[in-house]
């Protein structure tokens, strides 16, 4: 292995979970830009259908599976499904998540809980159902998508600090049960980010992100594009020796 | 199920503690809580004149106070201040290290002298302070507690707003790992070896900074202020006595909270 073969996703396919935001799309394309197949799983297929076409014009294959997350039978499914039209399954990225933007006093137990839901438990989903063809053929690389509040407070945002510290520390626990077949799991520990889902809102209301942007040495919110150096670090052969850990992408805010 | 009545579970009779830079501030609220459970609490520092002020003030409160003159900071303090103590007949089972400094600088023009400076106080003089007391006191008598003060500083970096102390940090975050790794080594011999690690108190050491950021510092902590010298009293107590048995190696944040957003 030498240079950007490091990098290589060749003849490798990659799950990719959650749809809309524009994270799991650029995610998408950028392993399919190294080499990988790709099979895009969220609930709407609509949503797929760009991406899916991105990735086709690298000249991969790309596989829509219109299915949930939160329900175990589908993923089950989806694993066969992508197994039998792709061959493999060598990399997932645990992409899909959601956020409740109430105090820890005013959200509701159902909203959250269905965080917990999708963020946590639907990890635990997609790592039950893809992880055991990567343990089989002894290599595989689970990146599940963390965030500043995997290991951070914040106002506003205990479901999702709950849910994300939750999720970090599940891919540690599949780490050690994992690491003796060749898979390693790491949690991408990204900052806010600016999708299609909140430029609007960064652009009209900048003072909701405010805080942030000044705790950042960086001084700005991340873009799709900065992470997309981090992914296909943990995504490919490159991250090795690395398991367990989360990758903070957030232009330093975690280290003041 | 036979349990130790809480009161006593705290309880410092019979103990002697140090506390380096104990003749104000947090040092000295940190003798005066250790005094009050009955402790007998021997100061250094620098200063004689302060030292003096600060022992006599724990001796109105009823609490035996000594004090030694010495720094800390010099490779010849630490053994000297233990020597001190054993030839007067004293002891050390509780040393808080407590004596810090710091330096305001652009890290591109922190002068290495400084850096030494302070790397010799904060991160040194612990280091020496505690083998020349555990090899005298705490090794032999197999019971000991170490209680390294480090700062929120050594957790995390600095905000980019505020005036550098690259020095300080290094040297608290040094103090941090210092603390797991003595902790891991002397366990067996009776040792517990921990560090508070305090956020922003008002103290002649942070003044330059909370003049400047002092409001920022303040919105940036859940708890919406900063520390007061009582603030440390209940963890330093904790750690000191045997209620803290069984806690060692470990790093107590007592900042108000400002390091968990």
């Amino acid at each position: 292995m030498t240079g950007v073969t490091r990098f290589a996703l060749d003849s490798q396919v990659a799950v990719v979970t959650g749809g809309g935001g524009g994270l799991g799309s650029a995610g998408a394309l950028a392993m399919a830009e190294c080499g990988a197949d790709i099979a895009l799983v969220a609930r709407n297929r609509s949503k797929l259908e760009a991406a899916a076409a991105d990735v086709e014009e690298t000249g991969r294959r790309a596989l829509i599976v219109e299915a949930d997350v939160t329900d175990p039978a589908a993923m089950l499914e989806a694993a066969k499904e992508i197994e039998t039209a792709l061959g493999r399954i060598d990399i997932l990225f645990n992409n899909a998540g959601i956020t409740n933007p109430h105090s820890v006093l005013d959200v509701s137990p159902e909203d959250f809980l269905r965080v917990q839901e999708v963020n946590i438990v639907g990890a635990f989903h997609t790592i039950r159902a893809f992880a055991p063809s990567m343990i089989a053929q002894g290599y595989g690389r689970i990146i599940n998508m963390g965030s500043i509040l995997s290991g951070r407070g914040m106002a506003n945002r205990g479901a999702y600090c709950a849910s994300k510290a939750g999720l970090a520390n599940l891919g540690a626990a599949c780490a050690f049960e994992f690491g003796g077949h060749g898979v390693t799991v790491n949690t991408l520990g990204a900052t806010v980010i600016v999708t299609d889902l909140n430029r609007e809102l960064v652009r009209t209301q900048p003072e909701l992100y405010a805080k942030v942007v000044d705790r950042t040495p960086l001084g700005r919110l991340g873009e799709v594009d900065d992470l997309m150096g981090a992914l296909l670090f943990l995504a490919s052969p490159a991250s090795g020796f690395v398991t367990g850990q989360t990758l903070f992408v957030d232009g330093g805010y975690t280290a003041g | 199920m036979t349990t130790t009545p809480l009161k006593n579970l705290f309880d410092l009779t019979g103990r002697t503690a140090l506390v380096t830079g104990g003749s104000r501030g947090l040092g000295l609220a940190m003798a005066e809580a250790l005094g009050e459970y009955g402790a007998r609490v021997i100061l250094t520092a620098r200063k004689q004149a302060e030292l003096d002020e600060a022992a006599a003030q724990l001796q109105a409160l009823g609490i035996d106070a000594s004090a030694i003159a010495a720094d800390v900071g010099h490779p010849d303090g630490p053994a000297r201040v233990v020597e001190t103590i054993r030839a007067a007949g004293g002891r050390i089972d509780i040393l808080v290290n407590n004596a810090g400094t710091s330096w305001g600088a652009k890290a591109e023009e922190m002068p290495l002298d400084g850096w030494n400076k302070l790397i010799a106080v904060n991160l040194t003089g612990p280091f020496l302070i505690a083998q020349a007391a555990a090899r005298e006191f705490m090794i032999p008598a197999g019971w000991g507690r170490i209680i390294n003060i480090a700062s929120v500083e050594g957790l995390l970096g600095h905000h980019p707003r505020m005036i550098g102390t690259i020095a300080y940090n290094a040297s608290k975050g040094g103090l941090v790992n210092f603390t797991r790794a003595l902790a891991a080594e002397w366990a067996s011999l009776g040792i517990n070896v921990n560090a508070l690690a305090p956020g922003y108190f008002p103290s002649k050491l942070t003044g330059y900074v909370l003049d400047k950021h002092g409001d920022e510092l303040r919105a940036d902590t859940p708890r919406g202020k900063l520390g007061t010298d009582d603030d440390l009293k209940g963890a330093v107590l904790l750690l000191a006595s045997d209620a803290g048995a069984h806690i060692t190696g470990q790093i107590l944040a007592v900042d108000g909270g400002a390091s968990v957003i």
